[in-house]
């Protein structure tokens, strides 16, 4: 099958001015500003087949949103090719506009004095769907987004949730193939959040749209996507499934055992997180000692009445990810699950 | 210790504008021309059916010299011009229910915004006063009789844009009755361009409409103020700045007024 | 889905919507729309009475313009600058979306940006500006149906020159980050020197206002027009109008190249 997006060698820098302390400075930098090179993206390459969910993670500034404009069509790539359905985004961005949709948590399509109905007719328009269309098509994303209360009432009385729900049902007027979803889920509740996710699993299931979305929640990408991208400092430093990501990123696991006697572990790359009795709690680090090992040392003391070995949970291969420095993994066999 | 509270407001209000370089340099561009645009039609003016002689042989329409006139409207324009729309943030601030903190703050609500503001106004003034002469003398000449006006006139602009000020704090508070507060200010700003003679000494006007206009509070914001500088004499003086001085006590003292009971609505209505 | 043939009507169909839309959202606020209408019309009868005052004072005309020909540069300003506020709201904010990275929505959508955006937002008090326009029109020039169709090209081609102008300079925020004091200046000053009589600008100022602040083409030439009607000037008014436009529209495509987006403000070192 042909990739829905295929991004090939695309690279993107940015100059800007750099901001001089003082009064002095600041005149002098208007008369002649000193400029820097940021290079944004650096050369990435990667490809996303129809109906794919796809996380793209990496800290702020990584280049994630500039990544996404270039497939959009909103920025100019310096070097590189992007196709979209075939298509360039940036010479055929008419074109493009009417197959993708867009949800940027931060800049709204919604008017924001006016009802979110209002608003639906209106983006009908700009994507020439016909009066009967536009109804038909309102009603149907009224009832699956749930949004029938409150889409007569102006959007700056609705709440983030609604207001969100909202966002999405708006970018899907036009019946796009392709979604983009910038932070979809920032600053909402848990409760709100599942929802959001079950509303975008659901449009990508019954209507075979393919979903692209950056996201710093660690159940928004366990939890709907398959694949994850993972960018930092304008490099792609991993594209796998989620579930290989996990095992690649963080090499640990966390072991809760509860023992029928004493028992200690001292070995390298073993921390004990919590010790109550004869129950622990301990972090084995696989590259340094291995799980049967730990084990072996256990059952060396006593013997053992319960066992639980977990990965690390997403939160924490999030937070590795980021700190790390942009060198990609050195890739690493993915070991059984427990 | 009060007095030291809203000193200090003002101190980093002022601060705080000079950094505004840009807006700075608009400004003043903004003011350069439009003298220009006023030097262009009164020289046009001056130059058909002036109505009178001065003593020093020019020619003067309502007893004024053209020097005069566009002196006079450089000393407006600066008073319109430096004066910071304080209405905006406080309405801002009463639609969005911020003021319910900034009413825990120890401090009168009234007196801290127009200490900010006249901080903001007061560095708008000293570069705008300082362009206007310069373009001015460069258009028509010094205006006789600057210095000897000086003292009067500098405390008579301060305390035009004073009462201007206190006027904006009173529309800014008037969000806790009505949406949108602007419309105020247009219609405010108007009445000192017409009945404060902004544009034109109100000695320009037909005889009965002068005098009325003369004793408005929106003559203390303008034409006082300007004609003083420009026509000096103790007794045009000693009038301007005792009636700014009452107008400016009795509109602070609205100010206060109006603040108390928006404050009682605020109550009431739990924001 | 094949929408071909609807995408040809789509940009007049857009606008039609757009109007209604912002019609629609406008009167939703009644009683704001009423005291700002209201607000811009007193607002212009201060200038108005200054007007007044002062050819009351010295009588006769001003450089050849009489009060009756100061009202009519005021009816062509305050109906032209209304039309252009009420069809193209967001020409006066076109910096900020630059630079905030505002525009962005707008390239997501299958309509040519630059008319997308400028319609997308209504200024409300532009109705009040259009209809003291006309009526100060109807109130203080002779009236006849060559004069009614002279006045209403006038006021269109005065709205579009002014958002146009207004493009052309919010352009440079495509290069410069953020030039909105600068634009916002620009703007203004064209529109401040439609309300004086050209003629009282002579030498190097009238080159300006043939040029970057190009006043002489949408008022003092059609004032002259308007009193005594000229085809040779009235053609060079539509070419220079249209020149303008052009101009903008250039800048415009030229700086929407260089778009970054807003990440050029997002980074502050």
């Amino acid at each position: 099958m042909e990739p829905i997006v295929h991004v090939e060698h695309l690279t993107k820098s940015f100059t800007m001015r750099v901001k001089q302390h003082g009064l002095a400075a600041s005149i002098a930098g208007l008369v002649r500003p000193e400029r820097r090179t940021i290079d944004a993206v650096r050369g990435i390459d990667f490809a996303i087949e129809p109906g794919e969910v796809v996380a793209f993670i990496g800290p702020n500034g990584a280049g994630k949103s500039t990544t996404i404009k270039l497939i959009t069509g909103i920025l100019y790539p310096d070097a590189g090719t992007v196709r979209v359905m075939g298509m360039d985004p940036h010479r055929q961005r008419k074109a493009l506009a009417y197959r993708i949709g867009t949800v940027f948590g931060q800049k709204s399509q919604l008017w924001f004095h006016l009802p979110p109905a209002d608003s639906f007719r209106l983006l009908g328009t700009i994507y020439d769907l016909s009066t009967a269309e536009t109804v038909k098509r309102i009603d149907f994303l009224t009832e699956v987004f749930e949004i029938g209360e409150f889409i007569d009432q102006p959007v700056r009385k609705l709440s983030l949730g609604q207001r969100i729900r909202c966002e999405i049902a708006g970018s899907l007027i036009h019946s796009p193939r392709v979604l983009f979803l910038d932070e979809p889920s920032i600053g909402l509740d848990v409760v709100v959040k599942q929802r959001i996710r079950d509303l975008i699993a659901r449009i990508n299931a019954e209507e075979r749209v393919t979903v692209f979305l950056t996201s710093h929640d660690a159940g928004d990408i366990e939890k709907i996507c398959r694949r994850a991208i993972v960018i930092n400092h304008g490099s792609i430093v991993w594209d796998g499934t989620v579930k290989e990501m996990k095992y690649s990123f963080l090499n640990r696991r966390i072991v809760e055992v509860k023992m029928d006697g004493p028992a200690t572990v001292s070995l390298p790359g073993v921390t004990v997180l919590k010790q109550r009795d004869y129950s622990m709690k301990i972090e084995v680090d696989l590259g340094v000692s291995s799980a049967e090992r730990v084990i072996s040392e256990l059952l060396r003391q006593s013997s053992i009445q319960d066992i639980t070995i977990s990965s690390a949970p997403m939160e924490e291969v999030i937070t590795h990810i980021y700190e790390r420095t942009g060198r990609p993994a050195p890739p690493e066999p993915a070991e059984v699950e427990s | 210790m009060s007095a030291r509270k809203y000193a200090t407001v003002f101190a980093i209000a002022a601060r705080d504008q000079v950094v505004y370089i840009a807006s700075f340099l608009m400004r003043n561009v903004f003011f350069v021309i439009i003298l220009f645009v006023f030097y262009s039609l009164w020289r046009v003016i001056y130059g058909g059916a002036p109505d009178g002689v001065a003593a020093s042989g020019a020619t003067t329409i309502a007893g004024f010299t053209m020097v005069q006139v566009l002196w006079y409207l450089t000393f407006t324009e600066t008073i319109e011009l430096s004066q910071t729309r304080v209405f905006m943030p406080i309405s801002a601030e009463v639609k969005d229910g911020t003021i319910a903190y900034s009413l825990c703050r120890p401090y009168s609500y009234v007196l801290y915004w127009i200490s900010r503001s006249m901080g903001e106004n007061i560095v708008k003034i000293a570069p705008m006063l300082l362009t206007g002469f310069v373009v001015a003398t460069l258009f028509v000449g010094p205006l006789p009789g600057y210095l000897t006006a000086l003292p009067v006139g500098l405390v008579a602009i301060v305390m035009g844009v004073l009462i201007g000020t206190t006027v904006q704090t009173i529309i800014g508070l008037l969000a806790f009755w009505f949406e949108e507060v602007s419309p105020f200010w247009w219609i405010i700003q108007k009445l000192v361009f017409v009945i404060g003679g902004m544009f034109i000494p109100l000695d320009f006007y037909p005889e009965w409409l002068a005098n009325v206009a003369r004793w408005s509070p929106f003559a203390f914001v303008a034409y006082w103020p300007a004609s003083t500088w420009v026509d000096f004499s103790f007794d045009r003086a000693m009038t301007t700045i005792v009636g700014q001085f009452v107008y400016a006590v009795a509109l602070l003292a609205l100010a206060a007024g109006v603040f108390r009971s928006a404050v009682r609505k605020l109550h009431v209505q739990g924001g | 889905m094949d929408r071909s043939n609807r995408r040809r009507g789509g940009m007049l169909r857009l606008a039609a919507h757009y109007f209604r839309f912002n019609l629609s959202a406008s009167m939703a606020y009644s009683t704001s729309f009423v005291i700002q209408v209201v607000g811009m019309a007193l607002n212009n009868s201060a200038f108005i009475i200054f007007w007044m005052v002062l050819f009351e004072r010295i009588g006769g005309d001003i450089a050849g313009y009489a009060l009756a020909d100061v009202m009519f540069l005021w009816s062509l300003a305050a109906t032209g600058f209304g039309l252009g506020v009420v069809l193209c709201g967001n020409a006066m904010f076109l910096s900020r979306i630059i630079y905030s990275g505002e525009l962005d929505v707008y390239l997501l959508q299958p309509k040519p940006v630059l008319p997308n955006v400028l319609m997308s937002r209504t200024m409300v008090a532009g109705w009040g500006d259009f209809a003291y326009g006309i009526i100060l029109f109807f109130a203080t020039q002779p009236l006849s149906l060559a004069n009614v169709g002279l006045f209403a090209l006038f006021s269109l081609l005065l709205g579009i020159v002014l958002v146009s102008v207004r493009v052309a300079y919010h352009s440079a925020s495509f290069s410069f980050g953020n030039a909105e004091g600068f634009a916002g200046l620009s703007g203004e000053l064209l529109l401040t020197f439609t309300l004086y009589p050209g003629s009282v600008f002579r030498g190097p100022t009238a080159w300006v206002l043939h040029t970057l602040i190009p006043a002489a083409f949408v008022a003092y030439i059609p004032a002259r027009i308007f009193r005594a009607f000229d085809a040779r000037l009235l053609a060079i008014v539509i070419a220079a109008d249209a020149l303008i436009v052009l101009v903008s529209v250039l800048l415009f495509r030229r700086g929407l190249r260089k778009y970054e987006s807003g990440n050029l403000i997002g980074t502050r070192m």
